[in-house]
């Protein structure tokens, strides 16, 4: 695929701006917060237009939630095929992983993801006749992998692994593909934040080195290597020692909660990151990044609509909820 | 080789190359800004089709430096007589001709391709802001400076030439 210009973004742009403008701003967001019942708060989303036009009853927030991110992905889809996929891929590999795990233990399948990209019969049918026929070579690999291992360890965990590493590793090919260093470094944030999770959990559970070698991805900007030399390090010790990577005051700032455990507030740090780098597509007049972060944006605004009403639902405080709420794009 | 000297050498053939070129790049220059700015105003149209009227304006921009090319190549046509009564003009005068109208040709280019990108990204302006348009449009029309004062220069050495 040759690279595209700027300019082969224009209509994208254009249209792009004006969808902007339905994103979730901090005045939207404490409307949601403040509303009395779950019922207002889901009104919020529609006034930004979410779903596709069907009334639902707010207690089907969830069904609402869904619909407008594989409405993001439709006009994504229309706008840019390829960088879609970057976006849609770890839906694929979450259903693959399911149907892989439910043949393996003899249990019923579990709750697909209705966001990816490839049928789930489909899937289902070429997992189970072993013809991979759906799948990208990557992912195709991936899974006669992920069978293999299974048979010679039993070990579930290692379907996880090896498809996710798989995963990763597509979406970093595509980004590779489409040639914007802003969808590369977007990709490689992707799996920085994935490998520092995972030191974080390996860390509360208390686990050493050797473990975390296992759950690496490579692709990212911090190599295994760096992990590895401060693995035994207090997290504050490992933060300087990246500090000539954008992490270090991400990690400066997670160090109290990866010590105390609290993945939760780790998760917001790392989301709130992501969304501040992307802001510089904001002065961009036209181009891959307008796409991309609007994409991002919407996502993290799906999250945070999540967490809001997830909170109403459950009768939360408010203050309670605004805690774990997500920077906003606009 | 006798050719080339009977073409080269005539006076009316470097005015003749000189509108063309004022006409021709300055043209070109228009239709790819017009349709940069086209392309960002449709991906808004298809969003917020209230916005048309805005949107055609900045679309409009980066148009004017067309028809400055145009201008200067009709105002030497009239004068070597392609239009109205044919004019005998020597080597010197067709090549002074041909030099007049190098600046509308090359800065008209230049600056409806710049205008049409501002332009588009005042679309990307009033999409969020449609009540800041005038700033929006304030931004590509400063490119317009450009091509007015290349317009002027080219103008000014054309109608200095007397035949």
């Amino acid at each position: 695929m040759s690279k595209r210009k700027n300019t082969d973004y224009l209509y994208a742009s254009g249209r792009i701006r004006a969808l902007e403008k339905t994103l979730l701003n901090k005045e939207r967001i404490d409307r949601m917060l403040d509303a009395k019942t779950l019922e207002d708060s889901v009104k919020v989303l529609g006034d930004c237009e979410y779903g596709d036009g069907q009334e639902l009853p707010s207690a089907r927030y969830e069904e609402l939630l869904t619909q407008e991110h594989r409405k993001t992905f439709a006009i994504v889809r229309s706008l840019d095929p390829e960088l879609v996929s970057v976006f849609q891929l770890q839906y694929d590999y979450l259903n693959v992983k399911i149907l892989l795990k439910s043949e393996f233990l003899g249990r019923e399948e579990g709750v697909f993801s209705p966001l990816g990209e490839l049928q789930v019969a489909r899937l289902k049918t070429s997992i189970h006749d072993r013809s991979f026929e759906v799948m990208s070579p990557i992912m195709r690999n991936a899974s006669g992998y992920a069978i293999e291992e299974y048979g010679k360890t039993g070990d579930p965990q290692c379907i996880d692994l090896i498809l996710d590493a798989a995963c990763f590793e597509e979406m970093l090919f595509k980004a590779k593909n489409m040639r914007s260093p802003f969808v590369l470094e977007y990709v490689k944030r992707e799996i920085d934040s994935a490998n520092i999770k995972a030191y974080a959990r390996i860390k509360r559970q208390g686990g050493n080195a050797e473990l975390f070698r296992n759950v690496f991805f490579e692709g990212g900007t911090i190599g295994l290597p760096v992990f590895l030399a401060h693995f035994d390090d207090d997290t504050n010790t490992f933060a300087q020692a990246l500090s000539y990577t954008d992490f270090g005051k991400v990690l400066e700032a997670a160090a109290p909660h990866i010590s105390a455990g609290n993945l939760g507030n780790l998760e917001k740090i790392l989301d709130d990151f992501k969304i501040g780098k992307l802001k510089k597509a904001k002065i961009v007049s036209f181009g891959v990044e307008t796409i991309v972060a609007y994409m991002a944006a919407k996502e993290s605004d799906i999250k945070t609509a999540r967490i809001i009403l997830a909170g109403k639902a459950a009768d939360i405080k408010s203050e309670q909820i605004a805690e774990r709420v997500r920077g906003t794009y606009v | 080789m006798e050719m080339l000297e009977l073409i080269f050498g005539n006076g009316t053939f470097w005015a003749v190359l000189g509108a063309s070129m004022a006409a021709m790049l300055a043209g070109i220059g228009s239709a790819i800004g017009v349709g940069i700015c086209g392309e960002a105003a449709a991906g808004l149209i298809s969003e917020e089709p209230e916005k048309f009227g805005q949107t055609l304006v900045l679309q409009a921009l980066p148009g004017t430096q067309g028809i400055y090319g145009l201008l200067i190549a009709f105002i030497i046509m009239l004068k070597i007589g392609v239009i109205g009564t044919p004019v005998d003009i020597t080597l010197y005068q067709g090549l002074y001709l041909f030099a007049a109208a190098q600046p509308i040709a090359w800065c008209g280019l230049g600056s409806a391709i710049a205008q049409g990108k501002a332009s588009a990204a005042g679309v990307g302006t009033i999409a969020k802001r449609p009540e800041e348009f005038a700033k929006a449009m304030i931004y590509p029309a400063m490119v317009e400076t450009y091509a007015i004062l290349s317009l002027l220069v080219s103008f000014l050495m054309v109608n200095g030439l007397k035949l």
